[in-house]
């Protein structure tokens, strides 16, 4: 028995014990099955006879504040690591050519506006808006939207544009379909007229990994739908939707929900349902991003090209 | 054969307990007191053998710096029963043991193999040294008085047959 517990011991060291802890782990199976089977019930029994704890509103406040900053990290180190993993597979296939970066041309910033109303301009407001224009020369039309949907305290004063998106966090509300001169109202990713270029994230034991893109739609109901998607591509409950560009330009991936649904349709596609990663009821403030050109750069140009136009940003947004 | 099968079956389900539910029994305080208890209720090489099979298999599911509280239990509880069969020898020079001490022995092996087992742990430091010992203890002392009283009562009652040379 020494002489076996001293070679065990040896073959631990060296590594080759591997077979042996899976044969009494094997072994062993029937036991644990046995265990587990009368412990289920006890844990049960337990649970129903626990009474809940007694948690004082601001303790609750606080813990649902702390859940949402966790899942804000951890769509941030989903996408991160999709991204890290997409970096690495072009890095090893360009291993050999050297580049050299230089700063950003475009960044993107974040405008935060806070949520007036969740049924567009009130009446009330429309008024006051329209006595405080007339002062500064402005035509109606300039000082009101028409629609329903979230009311944002900015507006071309804070160089919001019609189809800038508008996020909560990184998870995106929708987008600014009507703006004037102090308001901005946005359009939800689940009406029916929302389109956007999207992304899934799949999530493999490997770790996170880009998949197929497609174009999320708004299907006027709680959730939204994606399109475009080949039945050949792989698609399954679960995975985390992405922005695969802003407005056309690469930027910041924001997060746009989690597909609930998956099949395929008739057409060869598969039928997507996204759940959307917001609730309009809880929104008291949002981000609309916006891309601005690095002036560091802009400005370098112009001074050592003479005549060189500086590059303005549209009025959607992009980049001319 | 009834008694083999039965240590047998204590020792399995002793393993599969520790290893399944290690939240909430320490590692060593269910095999070791079981262990010395088939090592002095069978007082023979199969007890040892499956003793000895036991608390190996234990360190391999687990495994510490090495198996030295295997060696420790083993070696001592072979000395303490080669010890005492020679004493069951009558002779009318020596004097025998007496009836008081008969727990001495599992005993001192078990703590001497606990303390052995908790200091080898990876988790056991010097601050937490002696609250390991303190919680392995709390179960593995019970397990083995519960064990040496069957092994008595079984005396007494004349259930089990005791091997002499």
């Amino acid at each position: 028995m020494l002489v076996l517990a001293v070679g065990v011991c040896l073959a631990d060291k060296a590594g080759s014990l591997t077979s042996v802890r899976m044969t009494l782990h094997n072994l062993l199976s029937p036991g644990r099955l046995v265990l587990t089977a009368f412990s289920a019930p006890l844990a049960n029994q337990t649970k129903t006879t626990s009474t809940p704890p007694n948690l004082s509103e601001d303790e609750v406040a606080n813990l649902q504040n702390a859940l949402l900053q966790n899942e804000l990290q951890r769509r941030q180190l989903l996408i991160e690591n999709a991204r890290l993993h997409n970096q690495v597979r072009s890095m090893k296939r360009l291993a050999t050519v050297e580049s050299v970066t230089d700063q950003q041309l475009v960044d993107f910033v974040g405008v935060r506006a806070k949520v007036l109303s969740r049924s567009g301009l009130p009446n009330a407001l429309t008024e006051a808006f329209i006595d405080a224009g007339k002062a500064q020369g402005l035509q109606r039309s300039q000082l009101v939207v028409d629609g329903t949907g979230l009311l944002l305290d900015k507006g071309l004063d804070s160089r919001l544009a019609q189809g800038q998106k508008v996020a909560h966090g990184t998870a995106v509300v929708g987008r600014i379909a009507e703006v004037s001169q102090w308001v901005g109202l946005v359009q939800p990713l689940t009406h029916v007229g929302f389109s956007a270029a999207v992304q899934i994230v799949k999530l493999a034991p490997q770790g996170a990994a880009y998949g197929a893109k497609g174009m999320l739609e708004g299907t006027g109901e709680s959730n939204c739908r994606i399109s475009g998607i080949p039945y050949t591509e792989a698609v399954a409950v679960g995975d985390e939707v992405f922005s695969a560009d802003i407005d056309g330009v690469q930027g910041p991936r924001l997060y746009y929900g989690k597909v609930v649904h998956a099949e395929f349709s008739s057409g060869g596609q598969w039928d997507i349902r996204v759940e959307p990663a917001f609730r309009s009821e809880d929104l008291t403030e949002v981000t609309v991003v916006q891309q601005q050109l690095n002036r560091f750069r802009t400005s370098a140009s112009t001074n050592g090209v003479p005549g060189t136009e500086v590059p303005r940003q549209s009025a959607n947004g992009g980049v001319r | 054969m009834k008694t083999k099968v039965a240590w047998m079956l204590t020792l399995w389900m002793a393993l599969v307990l520790e290893h399944s539910r290690s939240d909430w029994i320490p590692s060593g305080s269910l095999m070791l007191p079981l262990s010395v208890g088939c090592l002095f209720w069978t007082r023979n090489g199969f007890g040892c053998l499956l003793a000895g099979l036991a608390l190996t298999a234990l360190w391999v599911l687990r495994p510490s710096f090495a198996p030295l509280d295997v060696v420790i239990v083993l070696v001592m509880a072979a000395m303490y029963i080669t010890r005492g069969r020679m004493q069951d020898r009558w002779s009318p020079a020596e004097s025998r043991p007496t009836q008081q001490t008969w727990w001495r022995h599992p005993v001192s092996v078990m703590l001497l193999g606990i303390v052995a087992h908790a200091l080898l742990q990876p988790e056991t430091n010097s601050a937490n040294a002696i609250s390991e010992i303190a919680h392995r203890l709390l179960i593995a002392v019970p397990c083995l008085i519960a064990c040496l009283l069957v092994a008595r009562t079984a005396d007494e009652f004349g259930w089990r047959r005791r091997t002499t040379i």
